[in-house]
């Protein structure tokens, strides 16, 4: 019989995977721009969305 | 299922009625630019000054595109002030652990997920999160995505309610008035009354006690540049240490609990989230918490009324609402009591059911109650684990989410989430009787069907898409604990928790890796902002329409027929939609289970 494992994260909300303090090292400007990029491109497609919606 | 039990059940359904309609009452004034409150005298020079100084002229309203691309644009500046925060968390002050910034991903998703009011949480607070970063970067989202869902909301409400007008309000103005007159006034009150409980408000630095006992505890190797050593599985090689200390967290907890429950943006200060002593130190804590998780949604129902001059639709759509509750609520407490069926096989006496993950503060009852309330609103606090529940106890959080989180719903988000399914059930009714559909004196034609339809689809296709990608990748599969049927719900109730702007876990998913905090994040701006804009969109075209006296003819949007009608539409879209991943994930794990077979 399988069971849910002895080691599984304890009580909590989302993702269990606790960051450890030196989870916070790679400070890559490349990353920082790619993730900002993303979070502007989709902010256009939604406005494009709405200009779609308009249309449709 | 103790008679207590039964009666704490009563008290709750009885009190949020009570307040349903003073809180409705008071959202009447709070959303009209011209309203009165008790707090003018302080609040409306305020008011003024915040118009000023962001050049809006509150009494020029804006029309459906107008009042949409303000949101977005206020959404996307404020996502990226908080990305900023998070980046640059070690130069920034309030800061007594040191935490260094968030990597990339971490802020991205971090970011994303409280601009969308869903405060998924990839990081635990108290191990990641400075002083500042929480009060700045994520309690100010709490405040803000909150009201912007009302504001949506209220728009919705105007395009139905008003005839033959081209605006729907003013977007800057409703988000002010209901940050300064609603959110703020009842989460000063609230924050009193949570410390008063045993919630702590501080700045210290954490405090370090000895244990009286040392414990070995298994945790996740790290390389030494802090990063998890993985197997050839790609799963966590774990080691095992010996811990001699504790580490109490503080920090300024209650004010932060106040909206994120008010505002069903449920963010924990701590990873335990309200199964945490400082944040959800009493029974009476915890009723005031689920309480207040409902309290606007429902009042917001009594809005509806209340503006489309139809009280009886109001309640009758706040009716709908507590039946599918009510279900919900039987439904997990009744598979959490009767506990894990392999206890039974075994002759293991499971007197109080199944108690895996749940505080024994609170027990079988409120964790039920809690994790219906907090996935049928989009919250997603949680005073227990909901991977933990068994098969059919997790199912009701899971097809809660799935639905649409209608059910009383986020602030704002709930009612506009409701109101598309009425529309589509008044269509429905048309269609079977052979009439035009109308709803509440408007007519409605394709235009509003296909919005309504797109608002529907999006959420479907992203969970179920970004759900099947990661059940086939090497980089979804690389995040799970558990096996089978368990091991896809996790990766479901993710995404399912993701857009449904809801935020709580499965949590024995390992989502804390670029790929999770990437798809989930955008899962969550899908999620939210795909939705709000055809809702909008149908919102100005109702807004445009003119009103058509009732008729013989017209579907009447009150009483039982009504109510049976709405509740069988939500439940047929959430069917066709999601029965068919159900059946893979909880539903086959309840008949292996029975089988005596554990994932």
């Amino acid at each position: 019989m399988e069971c849910k494992g002895p080691n599984r994260p304890g009580p909590g909300r989302s993702s269990q995977k606790r960051p450890e303090r030196g989870n916070h090292k790679e400070t890559t400007s490349m990353s920082d721009l790619i993730f900002i990029g993303v979070i502007v491109a989709f902010f256009v497609i939604a406005g494009l969305y709405a200009a779609f919606c308009e249309k449709l | 299922m103790r008679t207590t039990d039964w009666l704490q059940l009563a008290l709750f359904v009885a009190a949020l009625a009570l307040i349903t309609k003073p809180m409705g009452l008071y959202l009447v004034q709070v959303l009209d630019a011209g309203g009165r409150t008790w707090f003018d005298p302080v609040l409306k020079p305020l008011e003024r000054l915040s118009y000023r100084l962001m050049g809006v002229k509150p009494e020029r309203e804006h029309n459906w595109k107008q009042y949409t691309f303000a949101m977005l644009m206020f959404s996307v500046v404020s996502c990226l002030f908080t990305y900023a925060i998070l980046r640059l968390q070690q130069y920034l002050p309030l800061n007594p652990q040191k935490f260094g910034a968030l990597s990339p991903d971490l802020a991205f998703n971090t970011a994303v997920s409280f601009t969308t009011n869903t405060n998924w949480q990839s990081y635990g607070g108290e191990s990641t999160m400075s002083y500042f970063s929480q009060m700045v970067a994520l309690v100010i989202h709490n405040f803000t995505s909150a009201a912007v869902g009302i504001s949506l909301a209220a728009a919705l409400v105007r395009g139905i309610a008003r005839h033959t007008a081209q605006t729907i309000g003013n977007f800057w103005v409703d988000l002010v008035r209901v940050t300064y007159y609603l959110l703020l006034p009842i989460c000063l009150v609230y924050a009193v009354f949570l410390v008063s409980q045993g919630a702590i408000e501080n700045f210290k630095s954490y405090t370090t006690a000895k244990l009286l006992e040392p414990m070995k505890v298994q945790v996740a190797k790290t390389d030494k540049d802090g990063k998890p050593v993985l197997d050839k599985d790609g799963k966590p090689v774990m080691e095992e240490q010996t811990v001699t200390e504790q580490s109490i967290a503080q920090g300024p907890v209650a004010s932060q609990m106040a909206i994120k429950m008010l505002g069903t943006n449920g963010g924990g200060f701590y990873n335990a989230n309200a199964a945490h002593p400082f944040e959800n130190p009493t029974p009476l804590s915890n009723f005031i918490q689920m309480l207040s998780i409902f309290a606007i949604g429902s009042g917001l129902t009594y809005y509806l009324g209340r503006m489309t001059k139809n009280q009886a639709h109001g309640w009758s759509v706040w009716s709908a609402m507590m039946v599918l509750f009510l279900a919900g609520v039987l439904l997990c407490w009744w598979a959490e009591a009767k506990g894990n069926p392999i206890h039974q096989h075994l002759g293991v006496a499971a007197a109080d059911g199944n108690m895996e993950g749940k505080e024994v503060r609170f027990g079988i009852f409120h964790s039920a109650l809690f994790a219906t309330v907090t996935t049928d609103a989009s919250c997603g606090a949680v005073n227990s684990m909901h991977d933990s529940y068994t098969a059919l106890g997790g199912f009701v959080p899971l097809f809660n989410i799935q639905l649409g989180e209608i059910i009383i719903g986020g602030v704002g988000a709930g009612l506009y989430g409701m109101l598309v399914f009425v529309v589509l059930a008044v269509f429905i009714a048309g269609l079977m009787v052979g009439r035009t559909p109308e709803y509440l004196g408007k007519k409605i034609q394709s235009y509003e069907v296909k919005m309504a339809m797109l608002a529907l689809l999006v959420l479907a296709l992203s969970i179920l898409g970004f759900a099947a990608w990661a059940s086939v990748s090497k980089w979804g599969l690389a995040g799970l604990n558990n096996s089978g049927p368990h091991g896809l719900s996790e990766m479901i109730y993710a995404y399912s928790s993701a857009n449904g702007n809801n935020g709580s876990a499965f949590a024995g998913l390992n989502a804390n890796t670029p790929w999770y905090n990437t798809t989930i994040g955008l899962a969550m701006l899908i999620g939210r902002f795909l939705m709000i804009v055809p809702i909008m969109a149908m919102a100005g075209s109702l807004a445009q329409k003119k009103i058509v006296p009732l008729s013989a003819g017209t579907f009447p949007v009150s009483g039982a027929t009504f109510v049976v009608l709405l509740i069988g539409t939500v439940l047929l879209v959430g069917a066709l939609n999601f029965l068919p991943c159900l059946t893979l994930g909880p539903i086959v794990e309840h008949f292996q289970t029975l089988l005596g077979k554990l994932y």
